[in-house]
């Protein structure tokens, strides 16, 4: 048992890490867009916003499960193959990235429009105003951001197991669910939990330390 | 140094600020007052390049704010230093590195020698040299003031902008920033522009005033000549809501200059030689950096004001219907 579990486990954290990593890097981007061509950004402009607001939302609506079904094509294009833990980086990513754009949307349009307009009064760049405004003030919140997305990864990657993707969520299912072992359905529940726990005080002690 | 021209500027179909001229010298402390709303922090954003405007000139040492290119509008905002209501510091960093920032802006290291000797020296200007490492969290409203203005300066301005600077503070701290104000514009030479609501800051400091009233100058002067002047044009937006006057005869109210004693015994005086009673119902001394200012409301009978009147007409005091 404790050979099939440590596999998974390590499967798990392989998937969360791999995704959270992927889905920061390109969720970053249609975050500052957001923020900075929204109404009140640096560089308002309506219809971009319009445009990219839309599109994450549509993405942000898709079920996992359905998501990973819909781009297997893409997650084969990607990947080279359709299957497996590595194949399952792709979905995992794809769906967090809409939700990584706005928990950084999030931070960043909450970093007060005064500062902007201070480092503006001061003849400060855009580009020099992103990173020693809105990176430096929104930096505890954005470290925030990735500890929600990744504890909602933890969730998703339970559901990898439907491509073979392994992780303590497939485990569950087929060791304890559907064969009805009670001890690996127990075992990964307190993993799990250990998981989520470990990484929600890790990311509020980093938040309290950089206030 | 500052001249704005017939300067018109909308929000689409609401006039902000409605052809306004005004001049600011070299040296000058000066005061643009208004009510809430009245367009006159827009009026100071527009100075600064941070909002565009639609008609008329903003020209500062004679270059046309809405025909610099970008880089160039960068380099004029450099030369102005602004503090704000809200001092708008960043909160991750400490009073060292806030002040430190528009230098990094300006491609400078915060830690070079250089910098670190404009920054000691500017925090002890300040008083807040033993503050260095505070975060801005640690600080009081008017510890925050003191290190935004010690922020304003630090790339060397020539004006200071200073946006409703003291309206979130209480009494005592706004006359310590003020007077730390005045020091700068002594000391350092540099031209102040403050936006306010509050008239004592005005008449604590403002060597001279613009009153802006629904985007546009009513006046534009000395504070003491419109503050304490008679029919000024400002008069209902520094009348005193607590004035009370009596309702029968006629109040009249006189103003003094400088020498307060003097147009004292003028009151004594014109109830000797008019022979009539008068009753005295309000009289206020105000301090406008240094000279005495005052005015006196009296209420003389009906029959007696034709008298009064031409008494102080003849005496050349400054006198008013209340």
């Amino acid at each position: 048992m404790w050979d099939i579990i440590t596999k998974a486990a390590w499967q798990t954290i392989y998937m969360v890490i791999g995704s959270t990593l992927f889905s920061v890097i390109l969720g970053f981007i249609p975050a500052m867009i957001l923020t900075l061509t929204a109404p009140d950004g640096l560089r308002p402009n309506r219809l971009i916003y319009g445009v990219l607001d839309v599109i994450v939302n549509i993405f942000r609506s898709f079920p996992f499960i359905i998501l990973m079904v819909i781009i297997i094509p893409f997650t084969r294009l990607i990947a080279g193959k359709s299957i497996g833990t590595k194949a399952a980086l792709v979905p995992l990513t794809v769906s967090a990235i809409p939700f990584v754009a706005r928990v950084i949307e999030t931070a960043l349009r909450g970093v007060d429009s005064g500062l902007i307009e201070a480092a503006r009064s001061f003849g400060a760049s855009d580009a020099q105003i992103i990173r020693r405004v809105y990176l430096k003030e929104a930096f505890p919140g954005i470290i925030s951001g990735i500890t929600l997305t990744m504890i909602n990864l933890i969730g998703y990657s339970a559901m990898g197991g439907a491509i073979g993707a392994g992780g303590l969520g497939d485990v569950a299912i087929r060791y304890g669910y559907q064969a009805y072992k009670i001890p690996y359905l127990v075992v990964t529940s307190i993993i799990l939990i250990i998981f989520v726990q470990l990484i929600q005080s890790i990311g509020n002690l980093l938040y309290k330390k950089l206030m | 140094m500052i001249k704005i021209q017939n300067l018109n500027k909308k929000y689409d179909n609401l006039t902000v600020l409605k052809d306004i001229s005004l001049e600011i010298n070299q040296g000058d402390i000066f005061g643009i007052i208004g009510q809430s709303g009245a367009g006159k922090s827009t009026l100071l954003r527009c100075i600064n390049g941070l909002e565009p405007y639609d008609e008329g000139s903003i020209t500062i040492e004679g270059k046309e704010i809405a025909s610099l290119d970008k880089r160039e509008l960068h380099i004029m905002q450099s030369r102005m230093g602004m503090i704000f209501q809200n001092f708008n510091l960043l909160n991750r960093l400490n009073v060292y590195d806030n002040v430190a920032l528009p230098l990094q802006f300006w491609g400078k290291k915060k830690n070079a020698p250089e910098s670190r000797e404009k920054i000691l020296h500017l925090l002890k200007l300040v008083g807040l040299e033993d503050r260095i490492k505070s975060r801005p969290g640690q600080l009081s409203g008017g510890q925050k003031q003191r290190v935004a203005i010690a922020r304003a300066l630090v790339l060397d301005p020539q004006i200071l902008l200073c946006d409703e600077a003291t309206s979130a503070l209480d009494p005592q701290i706004t006359k310590d920033i003020l007077t730390l104000l005045s020091q700068i514009n002594r000391e350092m030479n540099i031209t102040i522009v403050m936006v306010t609501h509050q008239m004592e800051v005005v008449k604590e400091i403002c060597t001279k005033m613009a009153y802006i009233e629904n985007g546009e100058s009513i006046a534009v002067g000395r504070p003491e000549e419109l503050f304490v002047a008679p029919n000024s044009p400002i008069r209902n937006f520094v009348r005193d809501a607590s004035e009370f006057l009596p309702q029968e005869g006629v109040n009249i109210r006189l103003y003094f200059n400088n020498d307060a004693t003097a147009e004292d015994s003028v009151i004594t005086r014109m109830a000797r030689e008019l022979d009539i009673n008068f009753a005295i119902c309000d009289g206020r001394l105000e301090n406008y950096h240094g000279t005495i200012m005052g005015s006196l409301a009296i209420n003389v009978s009906g029959e007696n004001q034709e008298a009064v009147t031409s008494y102080l007409s003849q005496k050349n005091i400054p006198w008013e219907y209340a």
